[in-house]
């Protein structure tokens, strides 16, 4: 292979594992990637996929604990898994660069923006600039670069910038060495979409205007598409898929590929049923001997068990580890066009709102008086119903109150004024309800949180957090065992995770059993407060399969507050749009997602994510 | 230049929890090895005294070490080896009764204050602002000094003493948790106040809880020797390790092993209770808020 050669970063056969006392566990077992000079390419992979550290091994980045076991990371003629870290340190900054997924800790918080680009500037190893007013003026420059035109935030604390500012300055000071690689880990996860639409541009239009090379490490293979030339997908810790963005596109070949494609849920057309992929991501030790996606792959045989396969090349520039490619294409490509063909739209029930609406709010307004005084308006006026058996959408950015008034209406928060009516009981001022009445509004509505890690007390079983949920709600405790059985298998998991704590589950079972337990107590509306925007795409499908039966089976209302637009188009009947504090549209899911009126929605709505071709 | 940040996305807790300090295993069975020892001392002492702690024998005092009292005798001619065993049960009892009485009472208040916040929180602070502001031993010294001292009454006062600094941390720890969404879930469910304060709140900090309250077990052990060496705590003749200390400090230049004997026992015991409260936290706390 010639072009190896001139390649700009070579990594081959990278193994990572994480040694604490005697033991040791594998993290990433053998990856290789090649980046040319002025290419972009994408690492695509859920949690545990062992992306992220696999960027970092290259920077010599890598948390304590954990070590490179074998493999070579060649830059600029050395293997910089041997070089000494500060020599790494060196190369670090000024010829790679890295910027992370967490605009608001990426940042000094007491150095002022310019400060952050002006200080690599003064030690970068090329042609350093020592005078302070050239490199203020440079700074200054390298800001504008990056979109800040405005030449008064560069004297802010990264405090007072949004989101989207912090990743912009956390890129002009990733750049200011000039590097010839930049490694983007997640850089626009943490960002609200339109946010991210902007974030991801930039790096494509930097990328080609320095003719850099860029590492895009994503779990989102629709990001991948959007900025990428080639993808390498990862999974458990091994690649399995290596191809042209617009090939990979077009047609995956690799089953794990195909399905996290499938799974998407996609946001111009609501699918009869989503493609999830069951079960989840096994450790990298667990499938050492064989495809590491044996274990969910529905062509799985003998001969995937039978050994680790390697990548093999096909066609083109393409590579996949499927051993048995040659044989399933056509059925894998089959389920793929299958897939993007328009697919039966769910018929939705647009008829008028019950008159016994589950959930009728009028007029809320929420203030929140921060400490100094100063008063944020989280909710302005909004008027939201949700009917009998209806799903409806809260779509908004983030601080746009969509999360607030969720909490408002099942008591977490009390609203500064207007009307709360859930299931007949009607409250200006929650905390001067009646027991009675708290408890009659409790078993109306609950709530499922996103944080699958928090949301469950991690010293209790799972059983124990659903005998609770029971037991207060007046369930008879000699009754209680059967029922939690039931309740797990409502959502699909074995009754033998009773016994379980959270910390033995995964993200997707951990949001499963926080479902179960609203479902105890029987409610007629749920809350659901980004319920899967915390899970990987593959578990997303899942979960959001879950909370569609169960509207069909028990009759339940939800109210869906998300930012994802695509999860929207999956569940939701009826929309209502938040910004800033206010809805600014609101009308069945079809309408809104594919006419918007307001000119907020159409703007989120043009900034979901699409490929490049 | 931009500083990394944990992605908590790919960082599995394994990866967080083996970079936190642990406490090397080696100390931690010494530890376990010097509590356990003085726990048995407390319990089964008086069967395996070589002679009667308090039995005095005038006509060999202040004597060095010798096959028949191996750490020799104090000045009143009582044997040094015995009167250490007999003294760790007092080395037990009193610290552990303030460092139980912190546990609960800080755990009680403590939780009370983070979780409920408003008034009962405004008057267990200010509460906890006034004892903080007493300089607690100072304190100490002067209440049994003036009553008249006795082992009984330094544990009390230094029971209350203690309370305050326990007070804060588990509030401050409560505080943490009160906003968690499995807090925020037990409310939505309808479980009672007390319940999540009391359950849940509590298992989920008790790790800080017991780390604190071995750290009091230490301080506690220290500060009683400390009166007992003034004069202040135990009484005359009694077998306490601070006590024994300054009784024997005449015999520093003819005997060390005497004076230093119960020193090193304090200070032995002291650091291993500490250790072990390391131990429990690195073991059962889950390393930051996801516990992931």
């Amino acid at each position: 292979m010639a072009t190896r050669d001139s390649s700009l970063l070579d990594v081959r056969g990278l193994e990572l594992e994480v040694v604490a006392g005697a033991t040791r566990k594998t993290l990433v077992a053998g990856v290789d990637l090649r980046l040319e000079r002025g290419e972009t390419i994408a690492i695509v992979g859920e949690s545990g996929s062992g992306k992220s550290l696999s960027a970092r091994a290259i920077v010599g980045l890598l948390p304590t604990g954990v070590v490179a076991r074998a493999g070579q990371v060649t830059f600029d003629g050395r293997d910089m898994l041997q070089e000494s870290p500060r020599e790494v340190a060196r190369v670090r900054g000024s010829s790679i660069s890295m910027i992370f997924q967490d605009p608001f800790t990426m940042l000094n918080p007491l150095l002022r923006c310019s400060k952050h680009i002006e200080e690599v500037l003064k030690i970068r190893v090329d042609n350093p600039i020592t005078n302070r007013a050239e490199a203020r003026r440079e700074a200054l420059a390298r800001l504008v670069e990056v979109g800040i035109t405005d030449p008064t935030a560069a004297d802010r604390y990264p405090f007072q910038l949004s989101g989207g500012m912090r990743q912009r300055v956390g890129l002009a000071a990733a750049l200011a060495g000039d590097p010839a690689v930049l490694i983007a880990d997640e850089p626009s996860t943490a960002l609200d979409v339109t946010t991210q639409a902007e974030i991801l541009d930039l790096l494509k239009d930097v990328q080609q205007k320095r003719g850099m090379g860029l590492i895009l490490i994503t779990h989102d293979l629709r990001v991948a598409f959007s900025v990428a030339h080639r993808v390498y997908v990862l999974y458990a810790g091994s690649l399995v898929e290596v191809s042209t963005s617009a090939a990979l596109e077009h047609e995956p070949l690799h089953p794990y590929t195909l399905g996290l494609l499938l799974s998407e849920p996609a946001a111009d057309r609501r699918l009869d049923r989503l493609v999830a992929i069951d079960g989840s991501v096994p450790g990298p030790d667990e499938v050492a001997d064989r495809c590491s996606f044996a274990s969910r792959c529905e062509w799985v045989t003998d001969a995937c068990l039978a050994g680790k396969p390697t990548l093999s090349k096909l066609e083109g520039e393409r590579e996949t580890a499927c051993v048995r490619i040659g044989e399933i294409r056509s059925e894998m490509s089959a389920a793929h066009l299958g897939a993007k063909r328009p697919v039966i739209v769910t018929p939705l029930d647009h008829q008028a709102r019950d008159e016994n609406a589950i959930l009728r709010a009028t007029g809320v307004s929420k203030v929140f008086v921060g400490r100094a005084g100063n008063e944020v308006h989280a909710l302005r006026n909004v008027s939201i119903e949700v009917g009998l058996n209806e799903s409806v959408g809260l779509v908004g950015e983030s601080g746009s109150g969509k999360t607030t008034f969720g909490r408002c209406v099942v008591g977490l928060e009390t609203a500064t004024s207007g009307m709360i009516d859930v299931g007949g009981i009607r409250s200006e001022d929650y905390s001067t309800l009646t027991r009675e009445q708290r408890t009659a509004i409790r078993k109306t509505v609950q709530i499922v949180f996103q944080d699958p890690y928090s949301s469950l007390d991690r010293t209790e079983t799972v059983g124990a957090a659903l005998r609770e949920a029971l037991v207060v709600n007046g369930f008879p405790r000699d009754g209680a065992k059967r029922r939690i059985a039931e309740l797990l298998d409502l959502v699909g998991l074995p009754a033998g995770y009773a016994s379980r704590r959270p910390a033995a589950l995964s993200g997707g079972e951990r949001q499963r059993v926080s479902i179960a337990r609203t479902l105890a107590v029987e409610p007629k509306l749920i809350v659901c407060d980004e319920p899967v925007s915390a899970l990987d795409v593959s578990v997303q499908a899942q979960i959001l399969n879950l909370f569609r039966d169960l509207k069909d089976e028990f009759g339940l209302s939800y109210l869906f507050v998300t930012h994802d637009l695509a999860v929207v188009r999956q569940v939701a009947d009826r929309v209502y749009v938040l910004y800033q504090g206010s809805v600014v549209e609101e009308g069945p899911t079809e309408q809104v997602l594919d006419r918007p009126q307001h000119e907020y929605t159409q703007r989120l709505i043009a900034s979901i994510p699409r490929s490049a071709v | 230049m931009v500083a990394p940040s944990s992605d908590a996305t790919t960082t599995k807790w394994f990866v967080r929890r083996i970079s936190l300090r642990r406490v090397p295993p080696i100390f931690m069975t010494m530890s376990v090895i010097v509590v356990g020892l003085i726990v048995f001392l407390a319990i089964f002492g008086s069967l395996i005294e070589p002679y009667d702690p308090f039995q005095q024998d005038l006509l060999d005092t202040s004597a060095s070490p010798s096959p028949e009292h191996w750490l020799g005798t104090d000045p009143l001619g009582r044997d040094i080896l015995s009167r250490i065993i007999a003294g760790a049960d007092s080395a037990i009892i009193g610290p552990f009764i303030v460092a139980f009485t912190g546990l609960l009472a800080g755990s009680g208040l403590g939780i009370l204050s983070g979780y409920m916040g408003g008034t009962a929180d405004m008057v267990i602070q200010r509460l906890v602002d006034f004892m903080f502001a007493l300089p607690g031993l100072l304190i100490a010294i002067v209440i049994v000094g003036v009553v008249g001292g006795g082992y009984w009454l330094a544990v009390l006062v230094l029971s209350i003493l203690n309370v305050a600094g326990g007070v804060r941390l588990i509030r401050g720890a409560a505080l943490e948790q009160r906003v968690l969404p499995y807090v925020e879930a037990a409310r939505t469910l309808g479980v009672p106040r007390w319940r999540i304060m009391y359950l849940h709140i509590w298992r989920n900090i008790s790790p800080i809880v017991f780390a604190n309250a071995a750290l009091d077990f230490a301080l506690a052990l220290v500060a009683l020797s400390s009166l007992s060496y003034l004069g202040l705590g135990s009484q005359p003749g009694e077998a306490e390790w601070g006590r024994m200390l300054s009784e024997n400090q005449s015999l520093l230049f003819s005997n060390p092993a005497g004076v230093l004997a119960p020193a090193l026992a304090i200070v032995f015991f002291a650091t291993s209770v500490t250790i072990i409260g390391d131990w429990i936290y690195d073991r059962f706390s889950y390393g930051g808020r996801t516990g992931r």
